[in-house]
Parts: C-alpha cells; sequence; structure tokens
C-alpha cells in the first residue's frame, strides 16, 4: 500500500509540475518584455504612449536624449481590437456553425471529410494566406472602394477570420461532442424538433468548450502578423472605415524590429507589452463571463444562446451550418486550386532534391530537412507536458482551487501572445542559452512554448470528454488513479490528443514569426544537427518571396508545404484509427448499440 | 437536404446581384498610393530624391495618411499588378511582367541612363565594415573583401541587373594558402538577392582555398546592418546598406559601392500613363494629387 501510494503521489507532483511549468513560461515572457519596454515608457511617460494619436519614430532616437520622432500606439491598439472584433465575427460565426454541422448533420465519409478539411485550413501557413488575400480577394473587393484598393479592415477581417476558423471550428466540434448523448435524446424525448435538441440542449451544454474555442481564436487573430501586414494597408492611422488602410500592433512589431533604433526598439517592445496586457485582459474577461453562468446552474436561458428558440429559428441555425461548411469547403478549395495551378508548374527536381549552394538554384531540400526535425523535436518537447498538465487540470484539480484557475488563465494568456513576441522571447532565452547562434534547437524550443496552450487546451476537452463512469468503475475495480488515468482515460481520449498533435504540427508548419529570430531566415544549406540553423519551409516560403525574384519558386515551395501538411493528416488520421482499435476493444460492442437506439429514435420520430 | 440547397441557391444569387450593382457603378477611383515602412533603405532613397517643386524634400513633408506601407518589395509589387489605380516604387532589378515601369521625367529606367545620371531615381548598394576593427579584420573577411571589389564581382553585378561600379577593381585571384574562418553578413534586403549570387561566384572562382571559409548572412534591413557594423567585435561583420552612408556614422562605418540600383515608379499595366514628373510624384505622395486623370490635364 505504502509503495503505490508514494507512487500516485510522484505521479501528482509531475503533473502539477508541468502545468505549473506552463505559468512559469507564461511569467517569463511577461517579465521579459516588460524589462525591455520599461526605459522606452520612462522616455515617453505611459499616457503619451497610450494615447499619443501620432507614430512616427526617429531611428536615430537614444535613451535620455531629447526625442525628435513620436511615439503614440492609440491609433494601431484601435486598429487591433477592431480588427480582432471583426475577425472573430467572420471566424467565429463559421467556425462555430462548422462545428454543430459537423457534429450534428453529417456523418460518414462527408464527416471525415469535411474534419481534414478543417485540419488542412490549420495548417495553411500565413504567408500564404496573405498572398491569396492578396492575388485572390483582393481584386473582388476593388471595385467596392473609393481608391480602387481594398487593403484595409474588410480585407483583413475576412482573411484573418478564414484564419482563425478551423481554430474555432475544430475545438467547438471537440466540446459539441463532448456532450453526453443523452442530452440530445432527452430533448428529443421531449418533442423538440432535432434542430432544437442540437440548438437548445447540446449548444448551451458545450459553452464552455465553445467560449475556449473562441478565446483561441481571439489569441490567434490578435497574434497574427504576417497575413496581416499583407492585406492591412499598415499606415499608422484609426481604420476610417471598411477599406481604410490601418496598422495592427503586431504589424507594427514585425515591419519596424529590423530597422529599429535604440528608443524605436524599446517602443516596440513597449507594443508587444501593450498586446500583451490586452491579451491577458481579454482572457480574463472571458473568463469571468464563463464562471459566472456556471454559477448561475445549467437551466434557464443563457445570454447569446437565447437566440435559438422557436422552431424556425433552430431551423434557420441549421441552414447556415450547412451555409457555413459548404463554404469552407469552397474556400479551402479556391486555395488549393490556386496554389495547385500557380506551384505545380514550377516544382522541378533541382527545386525538390537539388544540393543548394549560395548563389546556385534554389531547392527545398534542406528546408524540409529543418522543418521535419523542428516538428520532431517541438512535438516530443510540447506533448508528453502539454498532455501532463491538461492531466493534472482534469483529473487532479479541484476546479475551485484558486492555482488551478492561475494556471488555466496563464494557459489562455500563453495562447494569445503573438507569435512575433514568442520569436523575441526565444532570441533572447533560447538563443542565448545555447550559446548565441541561431539554431534548430534554439527555433524548435521557442515553438515548443507556443504550442503548449493549444495541446493543454485541446486533451483537456477530451479527457473531460471521457465519461465519468469510465474513471468509477476503474476506481471501483481497485485500479490507482495513475493506473486509471493511463490504461483508461488515456486511450479513450486518445482521438483528441491526436487531434491536439495534428493542430501542432499544423501550427509548426505555419509559422514563420517565431523562427525568424530564432533559426535564421535566408536560404541555408542543409543543417548538420540540432545545433546548426535552419529554415523551415514557411520562413523559406516568406524569404523567397521576399524580393519578387522568386515568386514561381515560392508558389512551388507552398505546394509542397500544403502536400505535407495533408499527407500528415492522412498519417495522425490513420494511426488515430489504429490506435482507437486497440485501445478500445469494447468499442464494437458500443457501437452496436449506439446504432440500435439510433434506430429506435428514428422509428419514433417517424411515427411521431 | 433540399431546404438548404434553396439557401445555397440564395446566398449565390445575392453574391451576383451584388457584384453586378458594384460592377455598374462607375467613375474613376483614387490613387491607391504605396510606400514602403519607415526605415527601408528603399524608401529613404525615394523619400530624399523626390522634391517639390520649390525643392521640399518629400522627407521633410512627410507622406500622407493613408498611404498602404509595406515591408517587402514583392508585396508592393502584388499591390500595384492587382489595383488599376495603384503606384509604387521598387528596385529596378526586381520589377517582373506583372507591372509597368514608369519613364521619369522622360527619361527610361535602363542601366545607361542610372550610369550617366539622367535618371535621377537611383541610389547605391554598399558594402560595410567596422572601421574600428581597421586591418584585425579576419583574414577570411578580408579575403571575401577583396573579392567584393574584384572585377569579377563586377560582372556579377552586370548579369544581375545592376549598374556596375568598376572604379578601383581589380582582379581577384584565390589566395595562395587556404583561409579558413566565418564571415558574418547582414543588412539590406534590396542587396540581399545580389549577395547570394556573389557568394556562388566566390565558392566557384576561389575553389579549395576558400573551402573553409562559411559565409552566415542574415538580412533584415539596411540599419540591423549598419548596428551590426558598429558592434563588430570579432573583425568578421559586413555589412549591405542599400542607400549611402549617413555622415554620422562616417567615423565607425569603412564603406565602399558596390553597384547603382535604380528606384523604379511602377503602376498597374492597365494604366495609361507612362511618363511622370519628379513633382508630380511629390504630389501624388503628400496626397495632394487624388486622381491619375489630374495628371494628364495638368
Amino acid at each position: 500500500m505504502g509503495k503505490s501510494s508514494i507512487k500516485e503521489a510522484c505521479g501528482k507532483v509531475v503533473f502539477a509540475a508541468t502545468a505549473a511549468l506552463c505559468i512559469a513560461a507564461a511569467a517569463a515572457i511577461f517579465v521579459f518584455i516588460i524589462m525591455k519596454s520599461i526605459p522606452a515608457l520612462a522616455e515617453t511617460g505611459l499616457a503619451n504612449f497610450l494615447f499619443g494619436t501620432e507614430w512616427a519614430p526617429d531611428a536615430n532616437d537614444v535613451y535620455g536624449q531629447p526625442l525628435a520622432g513620436s511615439y503614440g500606439i492609440l491609433p494601431m491598439l484601435v486598429g487591433t481590437l477592431v480588427a480582432t472584433v471583426c475577425a472573430l465575427l467572420v471566424g467565429g460565426t463559421l467556425g462555430f456553425f462548422t462545428a454543430v454541422f459537423l457534429s450534428y448533420y453529417c456523418k460518414g465519409k462527408v464527416k471525415a471529410v469535411f474534419t481534414s478539411v478543417i485540419n488542412l485550413l490549420a495548417g495553411v501557413p500565413s504567408v500564404i494566406f496573405g498572398f491569396f488575400g492578396i492575388k485572390v480577394v483582393m481584386p473582388l473587393f476593388n471595385m467596392l472602394s473609393p481608391n480602387g484598393n481594398s487593403s484595409g479592415l474588410l480585407l483583413t477581417s475576412v482573411i484573418l477570420g478564414m484564419m482563425i476558423f478551423p481554430t474555432v471550428a475544430s475545438l467547438s466540434k471537440t466540446a459539441l461532442e463532448a456532450v453526453p448523448q443523452a442530452y440530445y435524446e432527452g430533448a428529443l424525448a421531449l418533442g423538440g424538433t432535432r434542430d432544437q435538441a442540437v440548438f437548445r440542449t447540446v449548444v448551451p451544454a458545450a459553452r464552455s468548450g465553445i467560449t475556449a474555442a473562441m478565446i483561441l481564436g481571439v489569441g490567434r487573430a490578435l497574434g497574427e502578423t504576417m497575413a496581416v501586414v499583407m492585406v492591412a494597408g499598415n499606415s499608422p492611422q484609426f481604420p476610417e472605415g471598411l477599406f481604410s488602410s490601418f496598422r495592427t500592433m503586431t504589424a507594427n512589431i514585425v515591419l519596424e524590429m529590423g530597422y529599429a533604433g535604440e528608443m524605436q526598439m524599446g517602443a516596440l517592445f513597449a507594443t508587444g507589452g501593450v498586446l500583451l496586457v490586452f491579451v491577458a485582459i481579454t482572457v480574463i474577461l472571458l473568463s469571468l463571463v464563463t464562471s459566472d453562468k456556471k454559477s448561475k446552474g445549467r437551466g434557464g436561458k443563457k445570454f447569446g444562446f437565447s437566440l435559438f428558440n422557436g422552431r424556425k429559428i433552430c431551423f434557420a441555425g441549421k441552414a447556415f451550418s450547412f451555409v457555413s461548411a459548404a463554404f469552407a469547403l469552397a474556400f479551402l478549395a479556391a486555395l488549393i486550386i490556386y496554389l495547385l495551378v500557380m506551384g505545380l508548374p514550377h516544382l522541378s527536381g533541382q527545386l525538390l532534391f537539388g544540393a543548394y549552394e549560395y548563389g546556385g538554384e534554389i531547392s527545398i531540400l534542406p528546408s524540409v530537412a529543418a522543418t521535419l526535425m523542428t516538428v520532431g523535436i517541438s512535438l516530443v518537447i510540447a506533448l508528453p507536458l502539454g498532455i501532463c498538465a491538461a492531466i493534472f487540470l482534469s483529473e487532479y484539480a479541484g476546479s475551485r482551487n484558486p492555482l488551478v484557475r492561475i494556471i488555466r488563465g496563464a494557459i489562455d494568456v500563453l495562447s494569445g501572445v503573438p507569435s512575433i513576441v514568442y520569436g523575441l522571447f526565444g532570441a533572447v532565452t533560447f538563443v542565448t542559452l545555447l550559446g548565441g547562434n541561431y539554431s534548430i534547437a534554439a527555433g524548435s524550443l521557442t515553438i515548443s512554448v507556443m504550442l503548449l496552450p493549444t495541446v493543454i487546451r485541446a486533451t483537456e476537452e477530451s479527457l473531460r470528454a471521457v465519461p465519468m463512469s469510465l474513471r468509477e468503475g476503474a476506481l471501483a475495480l481497485g485500479a490507482g488513479k495513475l493506473r486509471t488515468v493511463f490504461t483508461v482515460v488515456l486511450p479513450s481520449a486518445m482521438p483528441g490528443i491526436i487531434a491536439a498533435a495534428i493542430l501542432s504540427v499544423g501550427r509548426v508548419m505555419s509559422e514563420s514569426a517565431p523562427f525568424m529570430f530564432t533559426m535564421g531566415s535566408s536560404i541555408q544549406p542543409m543543417p548538420e544537427g540540432a545545433m546548426s540553423g535552419g529554415t523551415t519551409l514557411a520562413v523559406l516560403l516568406y524569404y523567397l518571396s521576399g524580393e519578387n525574384l522568386y515568386t514561381d519558386e515560392a508558389y512551388a515551395c507552398a505546394c509542397v508545404l500544403m502536400l505535407i501538411v495533408l499527407l500528415l493528416n492522412i498519417a495522425a488520421e490513420v494511426a488515430g484509427r489504429a490506435l482507437q482499435r486497440k485501445f478500445q476493444g469494447e468499442k464494437n460492442a458500443d457501437k452496436k448499440s449506439k446504432r440500435n437506439r439510433k434506430k429506435v429514435l428514428e422509428q419514433a420520430k417517424e411515427n411521431g | 437536404m433540399k431546404t438548404s440547397k434553396k439557401v445555397i441557391f440564395v446566398m449565390i444569387a445575392l453574391v451576383i446581384a451584388l457584384t453586378a450593382v458594384l460592377a455598374a457603378c462607375g467613375g474613376e477611383k483614387d490613387i491607391a498610393v504605396i510606400a514602403r515602412t519607415s526605415g527601408s533603405g528603399t524608401r529613404d532613397a525615394f523619400e530624399s530624391i523626390v522634391k517639390s517643386e520649390d525643392g521640399t524634400a518629400l522627407k521633410d513633408a512627410g507622406l500622407m495618411k493613408g498611404a498602404l506601407e509595406q515591408d517587402k518589395t514583392s508585396t508592393v509589387i502584388s499591390l500595384v499588378s492587382s489595383t488599376e489605380t495603384g503606384i509604387g516604387y521598387v528596385s529596378l532589378g526586381s520589377v517582373d511582367d506583372s507591372v509597368k515601369v514608369l519613364k521619369v521625367e522622360g527619361v527610361e529606367a535602363t542601366a545607361e541612363n542610372v550610369l550617366s545620371g539622367d535618371y535621377k531615381m537611383q541610389r547605391p548598394f554598399v558594402i560595410m565594415t567596422s572601421k574600428a576593427m581597421g586591418e584585425n579584420l579576419t583574414a577570411a573577411t578580408k579575403d571575401f573583401l577583396a573579392f567584393l571589389r574584384s572585377t569579377q564581382a563586377q560582372d556579377v553585378v552586370k548579369e544581375e541587373g545592376y549598374v556596375r561600379q568598376d572604379e578601383g577593381a581589380t582582379e581577384y585571384t584565390a589566395p595562395a594558402s587556404a583561409v579558413s574562418g566565418t564571415v558574418s553578413i547582414s543588412g539590406s534586403t534590396s542587396v540581399d538577392p545580389l549577395m547570394d549570387k556573389l557568394i556562388g561566384k566566390y565558392k566557384e572562382i576561389g575553389g579549395a582555398s576558400v573551402a573553409g571559409v562559411e559565409i552566415s548572412k542574415n538580412c533584415q534591413g539596411t540599419s540591423h546592418g549598419i548596428s551590426a557594423v558598429k558592434a563588430d567585435k570579432t573583425g568578421n561583420v559586413i555589412g549591405l546598406g542599400s542607400s549611402a552612408v549617413k555622415e554620422a556614422d562616417e567615423a565607425e562605418i569603412a564603406h565602399f559601392e558596390i553597384a547603382l540600383d535604380a528606384i523604379a515608379v511602377i503602376v498597374n499595366p492597365e494604366n495609361a500613363l507612362e511618363d511622370i514628373t519628379i513633382a508630380q510624384l511629390f504630389d501624388i505622395y503628400t496626397g495632394k494629387t487624388v486622381k491619375f486623370s489630374a495628371l494628364s490635364a495638368a
């Protein structure tokens, strides 16, 4: 007995420690950004910085001398806020309704196809979204704009919305599917239509998961840089209309970092700091909203969801979920066709497999190697840590524990930290720790920290989806808590964990900002190991399109990137199915009983 | 399923109707002014050259509010090629078929006109090293610099479509005994593609005797290159600049020009405009002229 209780205690400590690590990471990022921004804030004064309406930095400004430039970020602060809200309107709505469609209005092959579509969209690099925005969406919008160019709020919202859409859809779907089948059946039994059962019963029951999905979506929108830079227009002024050029705070950092002088650099760090505070406030507000509802209990009308009351409105919800799903499919099809048409003709043996030397013809082989190494290392680091933290949150921590609330907050904040800020953080911490040189190891460590919130959130949701009765059963049979977790809970949650892994791979593939300051950003020869520098495919893509000399190669590179994401998706899905079969021997029996139940239900419906 | 099909049809019909309405409302659009972000070497050079009739530089007058600011040459070209009323400026070496290059003051942007000085919109590509390190640069760095000053390097410059700066160029021969070491290059993104070709040529000519020279390159902007050179403590940093070195930096930076580059003013191929004056550019970039028709009327 003594031995096993020690084991249990050790397990608990390990899980708690990994969860605590997340707080440490969040704290480190905050400390680092604040330290770097204080001198600049002292120079301008906090109020002038926050509420100044003119941003006209002078690269020659240094600390302790009169400033020649002006450093007010209010226009960009407002721009970021407005763009995020608009993107959430587009991407959140589409994502939510598509998740409903996926969970309740389709099955079998259609469902499998749509799920892959969403995973695939999550892996599309920002740079591609930006280019697609400029080349395909912008010409469509241009005729609406008074100056014939639609760079600005509307275009940014649409592109950004499509970028956060897969995050929202995928996580909302997990949340919706976690609602016990009995809720749905109960609603039908009480005489509701299927639509009413979905929108009045299942959706409200899944609202905490859906809110979490929205939080991550907001995080992605706030943190997005590369695509926004391409479509927002970037003049540092207030967004004055749908077609007015504006600049977000992340764009400000990435646009000026390379050129910045001492004072300007400090002001950019301070911009990052404001962004962090912004993220923290959003997270706290949203978590307050969700916990407030929880305390009122599950009954009664809920704000937001009370819209879906009458039969007709629920039916409209259903119709809209079909439209959303169709739109998602059309968008992805357009994106892929565009990439194939632009990229395939330029795929050549040299480009794919050739050796690269400076000045020679371009080859993407070194980048493919660097990308796969980064994916491998970061998953090995982020998945175990993330899963352990999720286990702590879901299996060990009481939801009232204040420490747990802090950890949750830290995770949400981490998810909102803009990728460019992670990059700067990695450049100062990991790069310095590893000897001051750009390396694949430093890039992988940086992106690992960035992956944690995605992994934790997705894993936690799927752990929560495991019925309590399974745990109770295992415990009743005399299994310890650790054993219950590892042999019963984790295997049942495997599909969700695999979804988390896929999302992570997609994220590593599509990010570029965190790598530019940690791994290097120009074309490099074959990496010799984890300590040599490298360029991931997405960064290479950004670089290749940089001076417009290699646009064709860039599209070919984008093509390859999409193919790799596609292959990874298929592999993950196959692995997921195999695992499920292995771990859930009882599944067939379960399926049969479910099928029977469904049949009975349908008969009952036809009769009634 | 049937009802959902109906809904989809209605949506499609709406989109088509909306497009038709919008296509119907014509009228001349305003000029979409496209610039680079502040700190870009190209913008710095452009805003110093473009002056009003009374001699005020665009740099001092300030860019109009609401101009589209891009951090990369490629996005400037993309925007101009997708916007009928767009106007922008980029390095001549980067221009492709998707945009039209305007004559400036009646002079075409060609290598000859840049060299003769007839084409006004031009700036140098500069190679920078630390003055403080002086003769203490590493052997590998010195050897690479010798190549950069060579006639062979100038051949590459010409091949890549830039204007050669032959003055003082000598022939480069590979060192008798092998050199090795790391050379760290940073700076202008505009010079970056040219530098790629130069490194390739260097490795080719130098052969076995420079096989041990490892060149690492990371370009994030001219100012980045300037600060890297100033901070050089190891004698192996080379900076790339895409505008003339400022007087304030002369004390710390040794430099030479490797090439001249023209800044091309680009418009959409649909645009009927062929020629533009520097004063007109000033008016457009300060927001005084808002329509292309105003240019041809004047």
